[in-house]
């Protein structure tokens, strides 16, 4: 499947502001804010940065904002507010917050117990209804698009979104490791070679261990010197 | 009549202990080494009255003469009293004095011989001292000293109208008296230099009597007045090492003394031995004289023994016209006091144990929150400042009590302390279980410090504020603590509630068991609900679970707590998001609630990924949790809804976690 992500307003910073749609083919889909509903896109609605967009197979979507153009091709998924250029800086805290947001392995206070106990009711994995992978996938390629257009840091930031609600989409070797490859592009070696070894315990072809090899080799050479 | 008189001179050392040139001290020259408390000196070494003394002191001195006649005499007696930098001292010394004996003779008509006797007695009978600490380095004082000159000259005299003339004696009786006021300082440079500065006769003042210069009794010109040129004494005292300390005075006439001293410890007694040598600008040879001592202290009392030895011979006869012209400077040695041995033994006593600890100040660090209770276990409400007064490490064990809140002294953490050294100590406290407080109150805290098991080496009273039990200091992760103070009665709500939705449970799914007890637990938790924002206070103010349950009502912080309170209770995961304010946004506090569900699970729940946020557990496993906006009073939905708005927009869109805007604080 080929995508199609034009972006004609490289230097621009677009936040929550409003974008109107131009031109729609297929099904293409919008999420606005926190709403639970999906609903379909049509020429004129006029869409805000907090709003996901979804492409079908076959679909795209023009949007226009300020007389800035971009095409969003099918299969795809982006939230809005993700088409920004972003700083290293906040990149690095973006990335910071991986750990921050844990429940804390020490207790910072030992004064207080809690005498609650923490069990989970036994259920069958079975019982499970596992979230659509599609969408995840959907975002994984709006992340790309977002790379192949100089929205680097942005994608790094949804792919790790994405991971994260998205487990599924953790086993897609090709697109971690090309992630991994926009950090070391980007000359976040350490990171980079932190998510290289994150991919390296996952079930790879021969290919993609190779490959992941030498993308180690590559990013640790970079370390020592 | 013959007029020729043959003048001899007889000295007769009545009663003294021999003293050097002005600034010469009983007990040589080495200064106490801050391991004896005692003051090893007296007001003519120590015009600034420096001492270390604690509390009161009162000393006796005894001197024993041998020389051409033995005799024993209390030297002085004295009385010294510190309070707090101030320090008193005054002295009562009669055996500071001195007599002078000139004989003459005359030649009678019979050839008989008439002898006429020149009588000059010197005396210091009182000293008074003060002085001021300014630092625990700088020390400077005053000192007065009185003294009394009584002068006696036997003249011939003839009976008017006898044939022969008949020749008598008649005397003639001069008294004056003055005192002395003299200035001195003392600054320690650091813990092994020290020096000091003092005058010498700086003020005179009281005197009775003018000298007469015309008169034909010697006696009343100034010829034998005690000598009151104004000097300056400079000293440095060193330790190279801690047995050994090293001495000098110099006087700006040229005089001085350089003293060798040792130390150490024996049998729980500190022994000082010391020699002084004396270079006395009025006295030959070179060095005068050397002066032992040897001293013996503890901390109840100090002995010390102490003579001097003269290079030069002072028993042989001097003549009148050398006293005119040298005269005396110092009453009780001079350069006609006989080469002689003595004792002087000196008893010190003070009336309180050695304090080893002192207290300089304690900062009150927090208020006193009581529901916070748990926090002073482990976060010191006070720190201190103290300084090891001794030689010696010792361990100091802190207390405090807070009346009204405490129900006995607490004891802090022992620290050890180098001798010397000056080291902060934290002040942790313990509430009473059963202490309630309904409104804020002002109430004493009283530190002490303790090197012993009895009495407190030294203590301090300061006021310190204790809240009222629903008051907060404002930081979100204390509100565990009111969380956690109504547990049972949210149990028992909680339970109630479940019990209540039994049938809609039944039928639900395992895994989702937990996401719809919060759901169901939240719409009946804001059922009549009100939110009420807190009264205007100067402190803020946070209810208890049971408190809001009951009122219905309360601001972000209130249902916060109480509503985490009531899913803890039975077991379900909640963190304070606490918002803080930013620019012109005020702070906020809302909740982050475990559902339990895996981040594959999250279709279960919501097809708006923006509404869940995954964390890893202890185990490192991951888990969605949902934010959940508890002043919003309509229902679960639209609190999630607006709680996840907040949330994804100010601490994942904005990097509020990772800028420290927005912090999650896990309740447990």
């Amino acid at each position: 499947m080929k995508q199609l992500f034009i972006l004609l307003f490289l230097a621009s910073t677009l936040f929550a502001q409003e974008y109107v749609v131009e031109k729609v083919k297929g099904k293409v889909l919008v999420q606005k804010g926190t709403s639970e509903k999906w609903e379909t896109v049509q020429v004129g609605d006029k869409l805000n940065g907090d709003d996901l967009l979804v492409t079908g197979e076959n679909s795209m979507v023009q949007l226009n904002k300020n007389g800035n153009r971009f095409v969003l091709d099918d299969n795809s998924a982006l939230g809005l507010n993700y088409i920004k250029k972003i700083s290293i800086n906040d990149l690095l805290l973006a990335l910071a917050m991986e750990e921050i947001r844990n429940v804390p392995k020490i207790k910072k206070s030992k004064e207080v117990k809690s005498t609650a106990v923490y069990g989970a009711e036994v259920s069958p994995e079975n019982e499970t209804a596992v979230l659509e992978n599609t969408l995840g996938v959907k975002k994984l390629n709006g992340a790309k698009k977002l790379a192949e257009n100089g929205y680097k840091e942005s994608s790094v930031i949804l792919a790790k979104e994405t991971y994260r609600k998205y487990p599924g989409t953790r086993k897609r070797i090709a697109d971690r490791i090309y992630f991994a490859d926009i950090l070391a592009d980007l000359g976040l070696y350490q990171e980079a070679a932190s998510e290289y070894a994150s991919i390296k315990n996952e079930q790879m072809t021969d290919e993609q261990r190779a490959l992941l090899e030498k993308r180690i080799e590559e990013v640790n050479l970079k370390l020592v010197h | 009549m013959r007029k020729d008189f043959t003048i001899l001179i007889l000295i007769m050392l009545l009663s003294t202990i021999t003293y050097s040139q002005i600034s010469y001290d009983v007990y040589g020259n080495f200064t106490p080494s801050g391991k004896i408390n005692f003051r090893l000196n007296s007001l003519e070494s120590n015009p600034g009255n420096y001492s270390l003394t604690k509390d009161w002191e009162f000393a006796i001195s005894f001197n024993t003469l041998f020389a051409r006649q033995y005799s024993t005499n209390l030297f002085f007696v004295s009385l010294g009293k510190r309070i707090n930098n101030h320090y008193m001292y005054a002295r009562y010394s009669p055996g500071i004095l001195k007599e002078f004996k000139f004989t003459a003779s005359k030649s009678n008509i019979d050839d008989s011989l008439t002898v006429f006797e020149t009588d000059l007695m010197y005396k210091e009978k009182f000293g008074l001292g003060y002085s001021y600490n300014f630092t625990q380095n700088l020390s400077a004082g005053v000192s007065f000293r009185y003294f009394q000159q009584e002068f006696s000259e036997e003249f011939p005299s003839f009976i008017a109208g006898t044939d022969p003339q008949v020749l008598i004696k008649e005397k003639e009786i001069v008294k004056k008296h003055f005192w002395k006021a003299d200035f001195g300082i003392n600054y320690s440079l650091s813990k092994n230099l020290k020096i000091n500065f003092s005058t010498l006769n700086l003020i005179l003042f009281g005197q009775n009597y003018q000298n007469e210069e015309e008169s034909d009794f010697e006696i009343k010109k100034n010829v034998f007045d005690l000598r009151t040129v104004k000097n300056g004494v400079f000293g440095i005292t060193y330790s190279p090492a801690e047995f050994l300390t090293v001495n000098t005075q110099t006087e700006t006439n040229g005089s001085f003394t350089l003293d060798l001293g040792g130390h150490f410890k024996f049998v729980n007694k500190e022994f000082t031995i010391g020699l002084t040598a004396l270079h006395d600008k009025y006295q030959q040879p070179f060095i005068a004289g050397i002066v032992p001592v040897l001293n013996i202290a503890n901390q109840f009392y100090s002995v010390t023994l102490s003579g001097i030895k003269y290079f030069s011979n002072r028993l042989s006869p001097r003549r009148v016209s050398d006293f005119k012209r040298i005269g005396i400077a110092n009453i009780v040695n001079n350069y006609f006091s006989s080469d002689a041995a003595f004792l002087t033994v000196n008893f010190a006593l003070s009336f309180q144990p050695e304090k080893y600890v002192k207290i300089l100040d304690v900062q009150i660090l927090s208020e006193i929150y009581p529901t916070l209770a748990d926090i002073y276990l482990s976060q010191p409400f006070a720190r201190g400042k103290i300084v090891n007064l001794s030689d010696k490490k010792i361990t100091v064990k802190p207390f405090s009590f807070i009346s009204e809140v405490n129900k006995e002294e607490v004891q802090s953490p022992v620290v050890e302390v180098m001798p010397h050294d000056t080291v902060e100590v934290d002040f942790y406290t313990i509430i009473d279980e059963k202490f309630t407080l309904k409104r804020r109150k002002i109430e004493s805290v009283d530190f002490f410090v303790k090197t012993g098991n009895s009495e407190p080496d030294d203590a301090i009273q300061k006021p310190i504020l204790v809240n009222d039990e629903n008051s907060w200091d404002g930081n979100v992760r204390h509100l565990k603590y009111f969380v956690e103070h109504d547990f049972n009665f949210a149990n028992q709500y909680a339970k109630a509630i479940l019990k209540n939705a039994y049938d809609s449970l039944v039928n639900v799914k395992p895994v989702l068991k937990k996401f719809y007890k919060i759901k169901i637990l939240f719409d009946s938790f804001v059922k009549n609900m009100q939110y009420v924002a807190d009264r205007r206070a100067s402190v803020e103010n946070v209810q208890f679970p049971s408190e809001t349950i009951e009122l219905k009502g309360g601001d972000c912080d209130d249902l916060s707590v109480s509503f985490s309170a009531v899913l803890e209770s039975i077991g379900i995961q909640t963190a304070f998001v606490d918002y803080k304010p930013v620019g012109n946004n005020i702070g906020h506090v809302n909740l982050l609630i475990n559902t339990g569900l895996k981040p594959g699970q999250a279709g279960l729940i919501t097809s708006n990924d923006k509404k869940i946020f995954i964390r890893k557990n202890t185990d490192g496993k991951e888990e969605i949790w949902i934010p959940l906006e508890v002043t919003s009073l309509s229902g679960f939905e639209t609190a999630w809804k607006l709680g996840a708005e907040k949330f994804y927009k100010n601490a994942v869109e904005n990097f509020g976690l990772a800028k420290g805007n927005v912090e999650i604080i896990d309740v447990f």
